[in-house]
């Protein structure tokens, strides 16, 4: 069966990033990885930008395809990491198409604020609008982890996943912990494309 | 007379004995120094997130990120560490490590565990670890300044 060529990049793209062994998934006993099938509609949430403006999350996803991210500026072990990631994918897609986006959300709106959010994103090199940053409300972020399934033991709380959501705002995929950067930009370009 | 005599050189003795026991604390060697650069992050390391076409920049592979280290990484602070603690006792004691059977570190293995993942027990370490390169010399020092460490 041949596909064209779009869904090849697509399925190559998810393979490379599911490809890493299966103990990789236990070591951090998270939830799942791999395409999300039905995809999911944005929670109905609100979050705010890194401009202070409150924004339903939906809006912010709807009409890119985008590769979020959980993470915290107090947090200091695998999000580091995570931001070289996005910095090195950002890196990537640096002239390719501007409707994919790259979008960080706190899980930590107590010990976070904009100034916080937007020097973790500078420290980087994040350069809106192809990486930015949110931060939702301290009573969402539980039905935000149990949507993205984003939860991890340890002190950091969260998985290093990234979790791509396509155009409709629907989430599509769920990576693995630190997807390779290059795999993620071929990722999201396969969902971005037209199939 | 004779007694004062003994009295003044075990004196002499515990004095020249504390100056070398302060000396030596003082004045780590350069390999302890540049142990203390990696895990700080202050001198460069290389390392790699398993599966990854590129290594991570120095600021995202730093020890520091998730390791407490030396006499300040006291048991009550291993809930905040991310990682093991890394301390002379945990490392040379034997100890079960993420489900294997007792093991304990030497520096073989600790640098065979920081470039391949692969710990004393044979049991591989989480892919969150980067793999790292670095010459034995780098990896002697990282040792030494976990298991003998100096004041900064």
């Amino acid at each position: 069966m041949r596909h064209p060529p779009a869904r090849r990049h697509l399925l190559a793209a998810a393979a490379a990033c599911v490809v890493v062994p299966a103990w990789v998934g236990r070591a951090w006993a998270h939830g799942s990885f791999g395409p999300v099938q039905p995809a999911l509609a944005a929670p109905a949430l609100h979050v705010q930008d890194t401009e202070g403006r409150r924004t339903a999350l939906a809006a912010l996803l709807k009409g890119r395809t985008t590769a979020v991210q959980l993470m915290f500026t107090g947090c200091s072990a695998t999000c580091p990491i995570q931001g070289a990631l996005f910095a090195q994918a950002q890196q990537r897609l640096a002239s390719g198409d501007p409707h994919l986006r790259l979008l960080s959300v706190s899980i930590d709106p107590l010990g976070d604020d904009l100034a916080a959010l937007r020097a973790w994103l500078a420290r980087f090199g994040a350069q809106a609008p192809r990486w930015t940053a949110a931060l939702p409300p301290l009573g969402d972020v539980d039905r935000w982890l149990d949507f993205l399934r984003g939860r991890a033991p340890g002190t950091d709380r969260h998985t290093a996943q990234a979790f791509v959501f396509d155009r409709q705002a629907r989430l599509v995929y769920r990576t693995e912990d630190m997807p390779d950067p290059g795999e993620l930009v071929r990722l999201m370009q396969g969902i971005a494309a037209p199939i | 007379m004779g007694c004062t005599k003994g009295r003044w050189l075990s004196l002499l003795l515990a004095a020249l004995g504390a100056v070398a026991a302060l000396s030596a604390v003082a004045a780590p060697s350069a390999p302890q120094v540049r142990g203390r650069e990696l895990f700080a992050g202050t001198a460069a390391l290389r390392g790699t997130i398993t599966g990854h076409a590129s290594a991570l920049p120095p600021a995202g592979a730093r020890c520091v990120n998730c390791h407490a280290s030396g006499p300040a990484a006291a048991p009550a602070s291993a809930a905040a560490s991310f990682g093991p603690l890394l301390t002379r006792q945990r490392l040379t004691e034997p100890l079960p490590r993420r489900g294997g059977p007792p093991s304990r570190y030497d520096e073989a293995t600790f640098c065979r565990l920081l470039r391949t993942g692969i710990d004393p027990a044979y049991v591989l370490i989480t892919r969150s670890m980067p793999r790292y390169e670095l010459p034995d010399a780098d990896c002697q020092a990282l040792w030494l300044h976990l298991t003998e460490p100096t004041l900064p």
